[in-house]
């Protein structure tokens, strides 16, 4: 029976000759989609709203770990036979799961059926994936493996989990997306279906569609092919914001030859109105060699030979996360003075108009590069329309960026660096 | 058969210029090379080649390096300077409007460097600082190790980004040396991708860049692989692993030998995709690894090929068995019909992302140039792998790998493994490296069979 989907915006697509449509299907399903007839390729993208930020205390990792397993038999495919397809066809598909979202992806030369194909093999895994304990074993421990290769064994990924395990104490942000260990090896077949029964349907999902794709024939496409999985009941997100409560230190040794500092300040959630500034304050910092902090603490002072920033894209307040990478002969301390020193300054002291433009033009073209190819475009859709509720945010928030003041620099700047809202790790050598 | 566009060309000054022009958003995406790059440091100065690139930003005769790098990003622009063994790169991306102002600057980096005495100790600082984290990565240290072990002391088997004895020597007459020889228009190779035609690069380079000296191209150089015996171990030591990079291979020839384009496609086939045979085995039967792939990595007149993974350590020794016997077997039998059309329509088919944005057009383009590969390489190469038959794809691999030694280089905790590697019947000699010595060369031979 064919079904009627409702279109519910159309939006221009950043300055480009495109535009973004965004229908709903009667089940819940919601379609991204945007043509781009420019180059022989399109990218196919499953969003499912939960991620590591769903799971329960004890059950850490199950939303990754249940993203290794969706590449595994369906009621239709035998196991191995869905990356089998689509690698003949010239993609690689891949999985990404995040505190907020989990994404499936392919990008597909548009060559005849393939869109079909595509659509009708993540349809099909949405409700018809099979599990047995085999499987389940043998990707346990590709997940233990990954996690050994990501933190175990680097200096970066053991202060990452540090940081966000001392940041929060209750929120899910606190325990990583990958999970603990001793977590990853209790999760049973069960947890599995429960999970996949819960939170896979189609009113939990996005598909973004975005390349060199026919609108109708897309429309009429997804349509067959999930028209008739059936929406389910999603629960809702029980946890609560958690305020700051604090400064909050700790310290680890690793195997490294210098200290290495890594702060993070509780940063405004993806939607909030302050994170426009707090990207401006990304960038004067930290955005680029001439950046104000890294040009004091890597050319200046020469204590570090690495300082980088990163603001996290939540739905719920982050970290902006600063990592310093001491040079040998200087202390964590040194640095941290340092770094707080010129963080200060933000607050007190009106930024420069040269230096803002620099920080908005920084912003802009980190926006157009993140906008090259099909597949990107669709990653930074889907986590804005995923984590910040509205795809549309999106193309507005350069405009916000441009729009932004001295004034509203230094206001941010004083929430956002308070020393009640700091975490702060410090990784020694171990020897 | 996919048709790749061919990406305008045309010459300046005796340099090649080339635009992958496409205007949907106003963004220009520039990449200047100059041929020859860390494979021309004489031995003692590795890192030259890198330092000269890093040294261009780092200030002109009437800008210092706050100046200049506040120049690039205030209008909206990236550059990057960074030397690989084939060439000298500056890579930049720039807001459409920015730019003429953002490339005056880029102009201003070549044809006036200061190379102040200071600068270039502080930049030798930062690489050594560099070398520090890369120790800190595994898997960036196998890679380093496992090229010295297949290389020694040749051009390819010796780091790009200097070591911790040579960076140290480097002087200010040095680098002056290398830039006057290495950029000059002779060995530059100009691409530009996104909103920018050749012609409008052919203006900016006139403009900005007029004075550029004509110079000499660039010296071939020779690289000879290490003669390795048997399977030759490598291992990479640091203490408290949970985990061992691994990585198993040998050199062999260039693009231009017979063998290549059907070894490549073997090798595609047996262990490039996920569904390969060598992935399968390794991760989805086993569990043993989150990543496990075979590697064909080309240089303009050699090739390296690669198995990698990186099990935990109670799965170390298993796993290099099974890695070895699927090598043996790769090398013995070959793949079957079935692997050679997946492996054949893989890679027909993802040739289309080489399509998708002008910057990726370039980079195949300049790869191929780089590389001396003929003008007509893509439609050549797209012919091979239509054409390619399981008995020639096999062929090439027994002639690449059957009864071929192979050096097998392991970053793990040492001590752990040596006694067992020796057991193994093929292993011809074991030699230890500490990860954090300042000479990649430093190896202490354990075992010899």
């Amino acid at each position: 029976m064919p079904v009627s989907p409702v279109l519910l915006e159309k939006t221009p697509f950043a300055g480009s000759p495109y535009e973004i449509q965004r229908w709903r299907f009667p089940n819940g399903l919601t379609l991204l989609l945007m043509e781009d007839r420019s180059s022989p390729v399109f990218a196919y993208q499953t969003w499912f709203d939960v991620g590591s930020c769903n799971e329960s205390p004890g059950k850490t990792g199950i939303a990754h770990l249940f993203e290794h397993l969706m590449f595994k038999a369906t009621k239709n495919l035998a196991d191995g036979e869905f990356d089998k397809i689509l690698e003949s066809r010239g993609t690689s598909s891949n999985a990404a799961t995040w505190v907020d979202w989990t994404f499936y992806t392919s990008g597909l030369p548009s060559d005849a059926g393939n869109l079909d194909l595509v659509a009708k093999l993540e349809a099909d895994r949405m409700v018809n994936l099979i599990l047995n304990e085999t499987q389940l074993e043998a990707e346990r421990e590709v997940v233990l493996n990954e996690r050994r290769y990501r933190v175990d064994n680097s200096p970066d990924g053991l202060l990452s989990e540090l940081l966000y395990s001392k940041a929060w104490k209750k929120h899910p942000y606190h325990w990583p997306t990958i999970g603990w260990e001793p977590d990853i090896r209790a999760i049973t077949l069960e947890d599995c279906l429960a999970f996949y029964r819960t939170y896979y349907a189609p009113n939990n999902a996005t598909v973004l569609v975005i390349g060199d794709v026919d609108s109708k024939e897309v429309l009429e496409t997804i349509g067959r092919h999930y028209g008739a999985l059936e929406s389910q009941a999603i629960p809702g997100e029980s946890f609560v914001e958690e305020p700051v409560s604090g400064e909050t230190r700790a310290e680890t040794t690793l195997q490294v030859e210098a200290d290495k500092l890594l702060v993070g300040f509780r940063s405004p959630a993806l939607v909030s109105d302050d994170r426009a500034a707090a990207l401006v304050i990304e960038a004067l910092g930290f955005g680029g060699l001439s950046a104000r902090v890294r040009r004091r603490l890597v050319d200046e002072d020469e204590l570090c030979s690495d300082i980088s920033a990163m603001l996290a894209p939540f739905k719920y307040p982050g970290l902006l996360e600063i990592r310093v990478e001491m040079r040998d002969g200087s202390t964590a301390e040194e640095g941290e003075k340092a770094l707080l020193e010129e963080l200060e300054r933000f607050a007190k002291e009106d930024v420069a108009a040269h230096e803002l433009e620099k920080a908005r033009n920084q912003v802009e073209l980190g926006f157009l590069s993140g906008m090259r190819g099909a597949t990107e475009k669709a990653e930074s859709l889907g986590n804005m329309h995923l984590a910040g509720g509205d795809y549309r945010r999106l193309f507005t928030e350069v405009s916000r960026v441009q729009a932004v003041t001295a004034k509203d620099v230094r206001r941010v700047a004083a929430t956002l660096f308070a020393p009640a809202n700091r975490t702060v790790v410090i990784g020694r050598p171990s020897s | 058969m996919r048709v790749l566009p061919e990406v305008p060309r045309g010459s300046w000054k005796g340099a090649t210029t080339l635009a992958a022009t496409k205007r949907v958003f106003p963004l220009v995406t520039l990449r200047l090379v100059f041929r020859g790059g860390a494979l021309l440091d004489p031995p003692g100065k590795e890192g030259l080649s890198s330092l000269t690139a890093r040294m261009l930003e780092r200030g002109t005769k009437s800008r210092g390096h706050a100046a200049i790098i506040d120049a690039i990003e205030t209008v909206g622009g990236t550059l990057t300077a960074q030397a690989g063994y084939e060439g000298l790169r500056l890579d930049g991306t720039v807001l459409g409007r920015s730019l003429d102002r953002w490339f005056a600057v880029i102009a201003e980096t070549l044809l006036e460097p200061a190379f102040t005495d200071e600068e270039i100790a502080l930049c030798k600082d930062e690489m050594l600082s560099e070398l520090a984290l890369m120790r800190e990565e595994d898997r960036d240290l196998g890679e380093t190790f496992f090229r010295r072990a297949l290389w020694g002391d040749s051009p390819y088997g010796r780091p790009a980004e200097g070591t911790a004895i040579s960076l140290p020597a480097l002087t200010r007459a040095d680098v002056v040396a290398r830039w006057r020889e290495g950029m000059t228009a002779s060995r530059l190779l100009a691409g530009a991708a996104g909103d920018l035609d050749l012609e409008q690069l052919s203006r900016l380079l006139e403009k900005h860049l007029g004075k550029l000296p004509e110079g000499t191209p660039a010296a071939k150089v020779e690289s000879t692989p290490r003669p390795l015996r048997g399977v030759e171990v490598l291992l990479v030591d640091k203490p408290e692993r949970t985990q061992t990079q691994i990585l198993l291979g040998r050199t062999a020839g260039g693009p231009r030998d017979a063998d290549y384009l059907p070894f490549m496609i073997a090798n595609h086939a047996f262990g490039g995709m996920f569904t390969s045979r060598f992935m399968q085995e390794v991760r989805v039967k086993r569990g043993w690894s989150y990543g496990a792939y075979t590697r064909l990595e080309t240089m303009p007149s050699a090739s390296t090929i690669a198995a990698w993974t990186f099990p935990s350590n109670d799965d170390t020794l298993p796993a290099i068995r099974l890695l070895m016997d699927l090598m043996a077997s790769f090398a013995k039998d070959g793949i079957s019909e079935t692997e050679l059309l997946a492996g054949k329509s893989h890679l027909v088919n993802a040739m289309a992302f080489d399509l998708e944005t002008p910057e990726a057009q370039l980079a195949r383009r300049m790869h191929e140039m780089l590389l001396g590969l003929p003008d007509d390489w893509t439609p050549r190469y797209l012919e091979a792998v239509g054409a390619a038959t399981v008995d020639r794809a096999n062929a090439a691999a027994r002639s690449v790998l059957a009864d071929k030694p192979l050096n097998l280089t392991l970053v793990c905790t040492a001590d752990r493994f040596i006694e067992e590697l020796a057991k193994f019947p093929e292993v011809t000699r074991i030699d230890v490296v500490p990860f954090d010595v300042s000479e990649p060369s430093q190896w202490t031979n354990v075992f010899t069979r």
